[in-house]
């Protein structure tokens, strides 16, 4: 997946509303419909499984999550193919481990080169080719080749993914100061501050809400890449696992490790979403 | 007075940092002419300092000659012009006619897959907008569909539709529609009720007032995660191509992986980008024309 991702909903900040007595109140609007919905398709995926009676065609939610808890901390099937470390579980912990580490790297980057190139021509310039030129090319176009340059070790994935992020945030970064209102920093340059100090003081805590919700949607891009990539060849991860798993037409474990890919993407976005409104408390 | 000073020293100052810079399209000309340099650099230094160097880093040269006469043999005869006849590989024909084959058929899984799931979406979108608790039940569901890995789910839709083009389809639906539906439901319940509520008043009700009023309203704000439909339903289209199919550029980029051929993978992805950045332009300036009578 491409990490020019637009997803005005993750982009858009998180900042809770306030009650009447000042406190601030969690969103939890049509929470139950939500979980309502969820509850629908497990209970329609269950029927049709049924239904379908076969653990190669569609294996019920039931099945899968036995077979996910079984193959959790060991598998034979896995040692005997292979694998190192043959339970879900230390896979799983690499691939997230290794997308947050690229995801902080790239993200970091993203958002200062984001920043100065709303306000410096010479990085605009340098900056427009990077995400709007190899920026749109679809990760999976890139990975083989840095699966040959780099090998199928931790430091290709590094790259990848941290560009993709460097990317995604880089984008919501400019985007963010080329909308912030001049004529706050108009009227801070009136008031003697330089071009730095109105950087600094200004335009980075004027635009951080915006740039801390863009770090959401690069969470997501790292987790989706670094599975993607593994798919095409490593040593250890989720994705490696799914690409194991899809050669021996285990329907049931593609599936659970996906969910329990998405399963965690959601938890770390939440932990995320919950971090971002304490910091940006103020707003 | 003093203040008045400072001020005007601060203003002075603060024109070495503009309120606003431009992307341009030169500057993407140039960034790009500056890395294809740097490619044929860093090709060249490889050569001359490593024995394989040329075959982990081909020059650009190598990869205009060899890498596009290389792709013949993935010619099958489909466009009118027998195997034999077009040479093979190391002709150009041959090349030329393979990649003409091998985009048209992943061209063909794109645009159906896209414009099923363009259709869909924007019809599931208005049904859910239309009643509260079924958007923010079906919010619910995309909200962890969005997490998910979806090119990791392509090899699913192999095993269940097999190794061919309706798995590529299916999968471009599956990836793209949840994006439109979101995006239209999301945009309707966005609308300001005076959209709505004037034409009513004028007796537009039922499917009119959500054909000619609420989807031309919507359009604009849903012009975004279209363009970004295009790019997953070539990403998605890869990820499956790259999953057992025999034809498609996602097929020839596999299997020049699977012999690490550079030269003949680099004119791959060329072609695949361009034609995804292509799609997304198009799109883009499809919504534009739909959307004109936009201030």
């Amino acid at each position: 997946m491409s990490a020019t991702q637009l997803d005005t909903a993750a982009v858009s900040p998180a900042v809770p509303a306030r009650t009447a007595g000042g406190r601030r109140r969690l969103p939890r609007v049509g929470l139950g419909w939500r979980l309502l919905g969820i509850a629908v398709v497990l209970v329609a995926w269950q029927l049709a499984a049924l239904v379908v009676d076969s653990r190669g065609i569609l294996p019920s939610p039931i099945e899968v999550a036995r077979d996910f808890g079984f193959s959790f901390f060991d598998d034979a099937g896995l040692r005997y193919l292979g694998v190192k470390t043959p339970g879900y579980l230390p896979n799983l912990a690499y691939t997230i481990g290794a997308s947050a580490l690229a995801w902080a790297i790239g993200s970091v980057l993203g958002a200062v080169v984001g920043l100065l190139s709303a306000r410096i021509q010479l990085f605009r310039s340098v900056s427009e080719p990077l995400f709007f030129v190899f920026g749109a090319v679809p990760a999976l176009v890139l990975a083989p080749f840095f699966s040959v340059w780099f090998g199928q070790g931790l430091e290709n994935k590094l790259v990848l993914v941290a560009f993709y992020c460097f990317v995604s945030v880089g984008l919501v970064a400019q985007s963010a100061a080329q909308a912030f209102p001049p004529s706050s920093e108009e009227y801070a340059a009136t008031q003697g501050l330089d071009a730095r100090a109105r950087f600094l003081h200004v335009l980075v805590p004027g635009t951080l809400p915006v740039v801390l919700a863009g770090l959401r949607i690069a969470l997501a891009t790292a987790i989706a890449v670094q599975t993607t990539i593994e798919l095409l060849g490593s040593q250890f991860g989720a994705g490696r696992l799914i690409a194991l798993r899809a050669s021996q037409g285990d329907l049931s474990s593609i599936i659970g490790l996906s969910l329990a890919l998405g399963a965690i993407a959601v938890a770390l976005d939440a932990l995320l979403r919950a971090i971002i409104r304490g910091i940006v408390r103020w707003q | 007075m003093r203040g008045s000073r400072r001020a005007r020293a601060a203003v002075t100052r603060g024109r070495v940092l503009s309120l606003r810079t431009r992307g341009t399209v030169r500057s993407v000309l140039i960034g790009t002419a500056v890395a294809l340099v740097l490619w044929e650099v860093a090709a060249r230094i490889l050569a001359a300092t490593t024995a394989q160097g040329d075959r982990v880093l081909p020059s650009l040269t190598k990869v205009a000659t060899d890498g596009f006469l290389g792709l013949g043999h993935y010619y099958k005869g489909g466009l009118g012009v027998s195997v034999a006849t077009a040479g093979g590989d190391g002709s150009a024909l041959a090349s030329t006619l393979a990649l003409v084959e091998n985009a048209g058929v992943t061209l063909m899984r794109v645009g159906v897959g896209l414009v099923l799931a363009i259709a869909l979406g924007i019809v599931l979108g208005l049904l859910v907008a239309a009643v509260r608790p079924v958007r923010l039940s079906v919010s619910g569901v995309s909200e962890v569909l969005r997490m998910l890995p979806a090119l990791a789910m392509a090899p699913l839709f192999t095993i269940w539709f097999g190794a061919t083009s309706l798995a590529s389809v299916v999968f471009v639906v599956f990836s793209v529609a949840f994006i439109v539906l979101l995006a239209t439901s999301n945009a309707v319940a966005n609308l300001r009720p005076e959209v709505t509520e004037y034409p009513r008043t004028l007796g537009v009700r039922g499917v009119r007032l959500w054909t000619r009023v609420v989807l031309p309203a919507i359009l604009p704000e849903i012009r975004g995660p279209l363009v970004f439909g295009g790019i997953v339903a070539w990403a998605s289209v890869l990820a499956s191509e790259m999953y057992g199919l025999q034809e498609g550029l996602g097929y020839m980029l596999n299997d020049t992986l699977r012999f690490s051929i550079i030269e003949r993978m680099v004119v791959v992805a060329v072609v695949f980008s361009a034609l995804a950045l292509l799609t997304m332009k198009l799109l883009g300036a499809l919504v534009d024309a739909v959307t004109r009578w936009r201030p």
